[in-house]
């Protein structure tokens, strides 16, 4: 999790230029390109490795990233001359946020007791897409200790409608004190 | 409080129909690290500063560091069960007690949680914890005394309703006793009194509570504990929670007493929680916001005006002092916020004067404004008297042969008063009482009675009058002043006294 203010910064420079070029989903790729091979073990080894000369760690880039345009492996080489390798797979979580959050798509996980039916599937993206005014992609878990219902969280937001919760809130009201139960009535 | 059949019945029923109601929406984060009771969390993008989180396990949380990436909580209770990966939901409330009359007499928490086993509190208001302090034109001076019960303060360092007097003093000086006596002389009055412990020993809160209950002083009383035991966090919030307890007392119009015993070990816990949420140290490894943590809590106390209701809500803080180093970063601190202070003395609590009062240190802002005019009159001599005494007593401790009659005089009555300010604890004796003793006293009544005598002859005082001149006390109650005439009556009594008792 360090670095992500870090991350979040180099993501904004390379998302504001992937704009002014309209290349979005081509760096959506360059950039997947880059975090996986910066995510193997050996070429992060290469390139943090301080007897290699930088050269050769220019090179071991253009190699490995021969299809990604030159703009992506630019950024990669700013990587390693800032030794911020590390945060390549930050980078690319980071960027595909601002990605989603341009292209108007938010990112649910929907947890159900029993796994959903299409029609279901349906319904629940329809109505959350209305909820967060956005496209919603949906991943699906399925949690039978929640009973029944649904919860879905989108980004730092959480719609709960478990039966397990409602059962929660029900015992909480009616342990509450009797003054509370004289204001309701 | 019955609960009646058809109230949880109907409730049930509701809570049935409402069953396939809307979808609550909370705002969620995951705990990323979690140590010593404090919580960073990523996500939570809309929480405020100070808003309670529900942390798995029933635990709840307070956000205080907002970061730009993450959210760092402090953990009210347990935390141990809590670990990385944790889903905590926001609560939208900000930190908030229970209030109300129906807390009078119980032990709670800082959280308003019961701890007496007398079941739940009963009430359904509740207040923010932390409140901006009234402001300037809502409030109006001090001028009706807080009787202590207590001679020494009553008459040489008066405290008025609304007032802040700082009590401090090393350990065992009886700092904790004199603010019992000053609840417990509250009994059958009209000021509710809020006792708040800071990190004690519960085994203390204990004693203190059972005391209270001996003398019948919790029917007027709220005790709000924060043992030692308790997470520094919740130590923290004790002081507050005490604070708008007793807020709500004087917006209510009526007349608060609070206690917080003691202000040294919050400011430990505050520390605690300030270097684990890795704020800046300062002055011996305090945070820098340490003065405004004590000045913002202190100057909630206040006596309002009469548009306002005319409530008040006293303070008497505590400090314990190390090796009686008054100069120390948090003494002085709270000594230059509080309107006052009475500085407790190890060397004369030795010397068998209790209460250990200093009265050269000690000091009420307030002065005599909170005084009735009868214990003006008498009290305005006696610190007169006792300031001359003091003075003289440097030099006549090398022998007293070679000074003139006048300046002897003054020592002896020096040390009569001295022995007249003594008092057993837990003993308050009531204003009118008071202002006999210091008639006596600086009338010359007492100048014959030999200095060890002066206990006993007091003790018989008190009942002599009540037995024989009602008339006088009763005049000085209701009028608060001390006439010519009831003066005379005094002096005739206490003729009559010291024929019959012999002194």
């Amino acid at each position: 999790m360090a670095g992500r203010p870090t991350a979040r910064r180099y993501a904004q420079a390379v998302f504001e230029l992937a704009l002014e070029h309209d290349a979005v989903d081509q760096w959506l790729n360059d950039i997947d390109l880059m975090a996986d091979a910066m995510g193997s073990e050996d070429f992060f080894a290469l390139l943090e490795a301080p007897q290699v000369p930088v050269r050769v760690k220019y090179r071991g880039i253009d190699t490995v990233m021969a299809g990604a345009s030159q703009l992506a492996r630019n950024l990669a080489s700013v990587l390693v001359d800032h030794r911020s390798v590390r945060f390549a797979g930050a980078i690319r979580d980071q960027f595909r946020a601002l990605a989603d959050a341009h292209n108007g798509v938010a990112r649910a996980e929907v947890v159900t007791a029993v796994a959903m039916e299409d029609a279901e599937r349906e319904r629940v993206s329809k109505l959350l897409g209305e909820l967060v005014s956005a496209n919603v992609v949906t991943t699906e878990r399925v949690d039978p200790d929640i009973i029944g219902g649904i919860i879905a969280r989108v980004g730092d937001h959480l719609f709960d409608g478990s039966v397990k919760t409602r059962l929660a809130d029900m015992r909480a009201a009616l342990a509450a004190p009797p003054v509370d139960l004289r204001q309701d009535s | 409080m019955t609960i009646r059949g058809q109230d949880i019945a109907s409730v049930i029923k509701r809570q049935i129909e409402e069953f396939g109601g809307e979808l609550t929406l909370v705002d969620v984060g995951t705990v990323v690290e979690a140590a010593d009771g404090v919580a960073r969390i990523h996500g939570l993008s809309d929480v405020r500063s100070m808003e309670l989180l529900q942390f798995p396990g029933d635990t709840l949380g307070m956000a205080l560091n907002l970061e730009e990436d993450s959210v760092s909580a402090v953990i009210l209770g347990g935390f141990s069960h809590i670990k990385e990966g944790d889903e905590v939901r926001s609560t939208g409330r900000i930190v908030e007690v229970p209030v109300g009359d129906a807390l009078v007499g119980r032990v709670v928490d800082p959280l308003g949680r019961p701890l007496d086993g007398k079941g739940p509190v009963n009430t359904s208001e509740t207040r923010p914890v932390e409140q901006i302090a009234p402001n300037v034109v809502s409030r109006k001076s001090v001028d009706t005394p807080l009787q202590f019960g207590v001679k020494i303060v009553d008459g040489l360092i008066p405290v008025g309703r609304g007032q802040r007097e700082l009590i401090i003093g090393d350990r065992n000086t009886g700092k904790t006793s004199l603010c019992l006596d000053a609840i417990i002389n509250q009994k059958g009055g009209d000021v509710t009194c809020v006792y708040v412990a800071i990190g004690q020993k519960a085994s203390k809160v204990a004693a203190t509570v059972a005391t209270l209950e001996q003398h019948g002083a919790m029917d007027h009383t709220i005790v709000i504990s924060s043992a030692a035991s308790d997470p520094a966090p919740v130590q923290y919030l004790a002081p507050y929670t005490g604070a708008t307890i007793a807020e709500h007392i004087m917006y209510s119009g009526r007349d608060a007493l609070i206690v917080y015993d003691d202000l040294t070990k919050h400011a430990w816990a505050y520390r605690q929680m300030s270097l684990l949420l890795r704020r800046p140290p300062g002055r011996e490894a305090y945070p820098g916001d340490v003065f405004y943590l004590h000045s913002r809590l202190l100057e909630r106390s206040a006596r309002m005006n009469d548009e306002n209701g005319g409530g008040s809500s006293t303070a008497l803080p505590i400090i314990e002092t190390q090796a009686g180093d008054l100069s120390a970063y948090v003494p002085t601190n709270v000594i230059s916020i509080t309107d006052g202070q009475i500085y407790l003395q190890p060397e004369l609590f030795t010397a068998g004067i209790r209460p250990a009062l200093d009265t050269g240190l000690s000091v009420s802002r307030v002065g005599s404004a909170a005084q009735t005019k009868g214990m003006k009159g008498v009290a305005g001599r006696l610190r007169l008297e006792m300031a001359q005494f003091r003075e003289i007593a440097t030099f006549a401790q090398f022998g007293t042969d070679d000074l003139d009659s006048s300046t002897r005089a003054q020592l002896e009555r020096g040390r009569r008063a001295t022995e007249v300010l003594k008092q057993v604890e837990l003993n308050p004796l009531s204003m009118e009482q008071q202002v006999t003793i210091f008639y006596l006293l600086t009338s010359g009544a007492l100048d014959d009675v030999a200095q060890e005598n002066i206990l006993a002859f007091e003790s018989g005082w008190h009942e002599y009058a009540a037995a024989n001149i009602p008339d006088v006390l009763g005049e000085i109650a209701s009028s608060g002043d001390l006439s010519d005439e009831a003066g005379k009556k005094l002096d005739e009594a206490a003729a009559a006294y010291k024929q019959t008792a012999g002194l």
